[in-house]
């Protein structure tokens, strides 16, 4: 195994130059179809801080490269004379210098003579420009701590106020931005900068009785307001005054945008055409083929993504550092153009590979990094996050008796056959009676398939951006509007 | 095989990395720019995983991290800055960061901090004690070791299918610090474990049930001859256990005597004790995460946590102990200490910058974080209970005993987010009539709180009884960090302990 040496001054490559030595050195090697090289240089500044203290911090710059390479002694043929796939290897670590690049790539072609043949299109997707983007040799984008200092001023009043009201504020602030080079042996030549930015805080009083959770994402923290954040706290602390008792059951809630932000992308994640088409997951149907063109929603609701949706973007072609069930190494480079996944209230399409789409017959639908729900009105048309009435506020004055949440936590699979998601309903579960909020109950485990559940979304207000607490900066990049749901499935306490 | 054993000592890979040149250059610019306190680490971390279902390789894994990672301490706040380059130029800005991030985290710090006086530790190396480097072992044979006894277990009739993993772990260290410490380090540890299960056609049950040996800190050893656990005789004896619980009567609920193996007891003294210890949980720092604590600092000998026989200390030092190191992260020597005394709770474990907090004043060293990718924070040392001097075998505690059940092997865990109400299942619980062994019980888990639970301890084992479990998987902190401890204990008599049966009982 190499060594990471030190990187010399003056003799260390930019990022574009890795990505460029590492695809001719790559193809210059015996047996080598073709060959995928990413370089991702990722820079945060985060602090967290807990009982109205900070208590840790940290400023982190890190740069992976990662060799993917395709061998060319793949066509083997398999028992019943049909192709048994090609081999793929990949090799993940930090480099710097040419002769660090080289091993790199030699050590990823070892990688692939040992791998299992995989099926999969046999070909890198050839795009019809071969020019780099415009950006290509720009250098990584690096965040510093000062870039905390646009929330630190109105966080350090958050905190001394709570401690003053003796109220405890817990929480994490980040600010990360990930510059991304593709390089392919079939010309592919891409950057990308992503930004996001999130800011959570949850805030305890009577003892830590109480307890309640803000969060929101952003591409940059100067755009969160922590005071906004800690009037939201102050009003949930207040609704927990009177504490009720509520038997398990099914009932009628009101998840606020961040709740559903969480369910919908497990729902997006398990989307994908290829399960589907093996009988596998929420969008199989029991006898036989997809739900594509289903209702699954008398809400006429709209659930789609836009690697330019106008302060969501994210990357607009495929950057895959390995093969899954719903992505492909081979499709590195591919467009990402807007998608419709739920239209109407009807399953438009799933998210595919262009093997998996080849296979079955069906367009590309590649999946872009964002993800939006919205209400369509008669005629196609959206409410605007600024329209009157839609908050989570408006829906739960709606309810005549009814749950209101407030955040998801511990996700996990219970069923995979409908997506059926267990969870803690956290921090914040409160009885809606006449539309006022008579109590608030303790946290609760719960169970809901979340397409199942747009087929109970009795109502939806107005989109906007919404961070899931449990997917939090993973998955931010997320638009959603609060739902009335009937027949959630609430469980016991937690204890 | 011999050829790979020889005396432990610091990789000459990570030795030539340019550990002093990016040390050097960053605690130069660190003594430039004044701060209070200053250091910087170098970690690498080899970390492997083997999975094995049925005797077919279904995971394999080989990663490694190496990262930079400096901390500065400015007008007693904290800034912390990590990066994968080692380069002087780069360790040198992640100085620059640590710094600017203290000076912007200042309107955040309710207090100051002052670290606990250390003596300095110029040029120590340690390791930990393995005989064979077990990542100089090839894949093939590690496979095939796996492989072997995967064989043996599921040619047994009872056994239908097998698990078997193996987690290994190298931790290389380099730490330099603004008090003229330096320290080099380097320990290895590994997990293996083996999962059976049997299952009875006609009567639809289904059973399973996994090895006892603990992690620990040694080389292929562990496996090749067997240093420090006896593989033969566990493998040997795990379908016929199985099988036995497979038939076995289910749990009546309701209060019993316990005597309780340490390979059981260890995941309840860490749980109970081990993180209700940890200074930071009692400061609140965890409260949104993993909990707080009923422990606090105000009540340091006052607190009464168990019965008199019961004596906790916490350690860094126990030989082939997952926690144990030569040096903490904040260059604080490995040492022991009393956490319970008597029953009554007499320390914390700390780190310099919380050593006052809890009435110390000096650090009793549980400085770590798993990387040098985040800052380090007070995490679970070595917490064992001590046997009994002339203590009895637990065949003597078992023959005390009307009515009860002899626990063994941990298994499901629940504890409440206060280190208080749990719940502890068993992978065997025995019925004990007479003072006398019978058969397996079922769906056996017991259900206290920490002070009952421990008031209830009324005989402890003497030392021939003591065994060293421990965890390869204590995860804290946000983002995640995973760490390894060891907990040993004796066999323990514990008196009146309610017991659920987990399959019919009131659901958790």
């Amino acid at each position: 195994m190499r060594l990471d040496g030190a990187a010399p001054v003056g003799g260390g490559l930019q990022p574009h130059e890795i990505a460029e030595a590492g695809v001719a050195l790559a193809m210059r090697l015996n047996d080598v179809r073709c060959c995928v090289l990413l370089v991702e240089h990722s820079s945060s500044a985060r602090l967290r801080w807990a009982a109205n203290t900070v208590t840790a911090n940290t400023v982190s710059n890190t740069r992976n490269v990662t060799a993917i390479v395709c061998d060319d002694r793949s066509a083997t043929r398999g028992a019943g004379g049909e192709k048994a796939g090609f081999r793929i290897g990949t090799v993940s670590r930090r480099v710097d210098r040419l002769d660090d690049v080289a091993a790199l790539v030699e050590d990823a072609s070892f990688a692939a003579h040992a791998a299992q043949p995989v099926e999969d299109e046999p070909r890198l997707f050839a795009p019809a420009q071969r020019q780099p983007s415009a950006d290509w040799d720009r250098p990584a984008v690096i965040v510093a701590a000062r870039a905390l200092a646009a929330l630190t001023p109105d966080l350090g009043e958050v905190l001394q106020r709570a401690a003053g009201y003796d109220r405890e504020s817990f929480g994490q602030a980040q600010q990360e931005v990930v510059t991304t080079w593709l390089a392919t042996s079939a010309g592919v030549s891409f950057r990308h900068e992503q930004p996001v930015a999130t800011l959570q805080m949850s805030m305890l009083s009577h003892h830590r009785e109480r307890s309640t959770w803000v969060g929101r994402a952003a591409d940059d923290l100067a755009q969160l307001d922590p005071a906004g954040l800690e009037r939201e706290t102050t009003t949930r602390l207040a609704w927990q005054a009177r504490r009720l008792e509520l038997p398990p059951g099914r009932y009628e809630v009101v998840l606020p945008p961040e709740c559903v932000a969480d369910l919908m992308i497990s729902l997006y994640l398990a989307a994908d055409s290829r399960a589907a088409e093996e009988g596998r997951g929420p969008f199989a149907r029991a006898s036989g083929g997809t739900r594509v063109g289903e209702r699954v929603s008398e809400l006429p609701l709209l659930l789609r993504s836009n690697p330019f949706e106008s302060g969501l973007g994210c990357a607009p072609q495929v950057v895959a550092s390995s093969s899954s069930a719903i992505s492909s190494v081979m499709d590195n480079g591919v467009p990402l153009l807007a998608q419709e996944w739920i239209s109407d209230g009807i399953v438009q399409g799933l998210h595919t590979t262009r093997h998996s789409a080849a296979r079955a017959a069906v367009p590309h639908r590649p999946a872009p990094g964002n993800l939006v729900l919205e209400k369509q009105r008669p005629g196609g048309a959206v409410d605007s996050a600024d329209s009157a009435g839609g908050t989570t506020e408006d829906l739960a004055a709606g309810l005549d008796r009814g749950l209101l949440a407030t955040s998801l936590w511990f996700l996990q699979e219970a069923a995979p056959e409908d997506l059926r998601l267990s969870g803690i309903l956290r921090d914040g579960l409160y009885v809606i009676e006449a539309g006022e909020v008579a109590g608030v109950v303790s946290d609760r485990r719960f169970m809901e398939a979340p397409l199942d559940m747009l087929g109970r979304a009795v109502d939806a207000g107005a989109t906007r951006r919404a961070l899931g607490r449990d997917w939090g900066p993973s998955f931010s990049r997320t638009a959603m509007p609060a739902l009335r749901v009937s027949g959630f499935e609430v469980g016991g306490a937690t204890g | 095989m011999t050829d790979d054993a020889r005396e432990p000592a610091v990789d000459q890979d990570f030795r030539a990395l340019p550990l002093t040149a990016a040390a050097d250059a960053a605690l130069q610019y660190a003594r430039e720019l004044g701060v209070q306190y200053a250091d910087v680490r170098v970690q690498r971390n080899r970390r492997s995983l083997i999975g094995l279902h049925d005797n077919h390789l279904a995971v394999a894994s080989d990663d490694l991290d190496l990262s930079l990672g400096a901390r500065v301490l400015v007008a007693g706040v904290w800034g912390f800055a990590t990066t994968d380059d080692l380069s002087p130029e780069s360790a040198t800005r992640a100085v620059r960061d640590a710094v600017e991030l203290a000076l912007v985290s200042t309107p955040l710090a309710r207090g100051r901090i002052a670290l606990a006086p250390a003596a300095t530790q110029a040029d120590r190396v340690w390791t930990s004690a393995w005989r064979i480097d077990p990542f100089l072992v090839s894949r093939t044979d590690q496979i095939g070791l796996l492989e072997a006894w995967s064989a043996k277990l599921l040619g047994h009739r009872q056994v239908t299918h097998v698990d078997a993993s193996l987690v290994m772990l190298k931790e290389q260290k380099f730490y330099a610090s603004s008090e003229g410490s330096t320290t080099l380090q380097q320990r290895i540890m590994l997990h293996p474990e083996f999962t059976v299960l049997a299952v009875d056609r006609e009567d639809w049950q289904a059973e399973v049930m996994r090895t006892l040996a603990p992690p620990c800190a040694r080389g292929w050893e562990y496996l090749s001859d067997e240093s420090g656990w006896d593989w033969a005789a566990e493998l040997a004896a795990l379908p016929e256990l199985v099988a036995e619980r497979l038939y076995a009567p289910s749990i009546i609920e309701g209060a019993y005597d316990l005597v309780i193996d340490p390979t059981n007891l260890w995941r309840t003294l860490h749980e109970t004790v081990g993180h209700s210890t940890e200074i930071d949980r009692a400061l609140g720092h965890e409260a949104t995460l993993s909990g707080d604590t009923f422990a606090s600092p105000l009540r340091l000998g006052d607190l009464a946590v168990g019965s008199e026989l019961m004596n906790v200390t916490g350690d860094r030092t126990t030989p082939h102990g997952c926690a144990t190191i030569g040096y903490d992260d904040d260059g604080v020597p490995a040492t022991s200490w009393n956490i319970i005394e008597q029953g009554v709770l007499t320390s914390f474990q700390v780190d310099r910058a919380n050593a006052a907090a809890a009435g110390e004043e000096r650090s009793n060293g549980c400085s770590y974080a798993p990387s040098a990718g985040s800052p380090p924070m007070p995490r679970c040392a070595n917490v064992s209970l001590t046997p009994h001097p002339q203590g009895p075998h637990t065949d003597e505690l078992i023959a005390a005993v009307e009515r009860g059940l002899f626990i063994v092997g941990d298994a499901g865990f629940g504890i409440d987010r206060h280190c208080l109400r749990f719940r502890a299942g068993a992978q065997r619980a025995y019925q004990i009539v007479g003072g006398e062994v019978r058969g397996q019980v079922r769906d056996v888990a017991y259900q206290s709180s920490t002070p009952e639970f421990w008031t209830a301890l009324i005989a402890i084992g003497g030392p021939r009884t003591n065994v060293l479990g421990g965890t390869s998987n204590c995860s804290k902190g946000e983002p995640r960090d995973v760490a390894w401890a060891s907990h040993g204990c004796p066999s323990a008599l514990f008196a009146d302990i309610p017991v659920v049966n987990t399959h019919t009982g009131a659901g958790g």
